[in-house]
């Protein structure tokens, strides 16, 4: 794809946003019950999809700043640090959910426990099927 | 594993920022490369060894037990 046109998406993306977030906002305001929860991710999202709209919006305009985006998010060291950062972050998480996992149980909190231990599972089936997958690609 | 990008764009007389439009990276792509803190790809292994028409044994030093 091209770029200009992936930024292009964004942008519809972000645009997609600020409705999603003024409807969420809306209904929270003026709905029976004042919902704040509803109200702040309303907000929350209006205020990032402005944010990234202005942003996309801005690199659309200026081919040369569109090029040097292009080249940022293309270039093989910035990929390389976020796939190191990725599998860094899963190992870390599997880490501190194991040791969150006894730490539960042993203080009596055994529903928290399970949902920990869950999700320690769920990942590492995940992890699983996804190195099966990758290993027939390459 | 080491390599001559820094003496070969020296030579060119080359800066850090022109080389990487040339090769379609980031600037700190570069000085990563030249400081020896990250290896290169076989593509942009092959992309630096054309700009500087130098072979890829010639840019890049490798070394067996790496």
């Amino acid at each position: 794809m091209k770029f200009e046109r992936k930024i292009k998406l964004r942008a519809y993306l972000m645009a997609a946003y600020i409705i999603i977030g003024a409807g969420m906002w809306f209904v929270a305001f003026f709905g029976e019950n004042v919902n704040d929860l509803l109200s702040a991710v309303g907000i929350g999202l209006m205020a990032a999809g402005a944010m990234q709209l202005g942003r996309n919006i801005h690199l659309l305009r200026n081919p040369e700043k569109l090029h040097d985006r292009e080249i940022a998010e293309k270039d093989e060291r910035n990929i390389a640090l976020m796939e190191k950062a990725r599998s860094l972050s899963f190992a870390v998480y599997i880490t501190l959910a194991a040791v969150a996992v006894i730490v539960l149980y042993v203080f009596n909190f055994d529903l928290a426990g399970e949902v920990v231990a869950f999700s320690v599972c769920a990942f590492c089936l995940i992890y699983w099927i996804c190195y099966m997958i990758i290993k027939r690609k390459y | 594993m080491e390599n001559r990008i820094k003496e070969f764009r020296s030579r060119l007389k080359a800066t850090q920022d022109e080389l990487a439009k040339a090769v379609g990276v980031t600037r700190q792509t570069i000085i990563s490369l030249e400081n020896g803190k990250y290896n290169a790809s076989l593509q942009l292994a092959h992309r630096l060894s054309r700009f500087f028409k130098v072979s890829i044994e010639d840019l890049f030093i490798f070394e067996e037990d790496e």
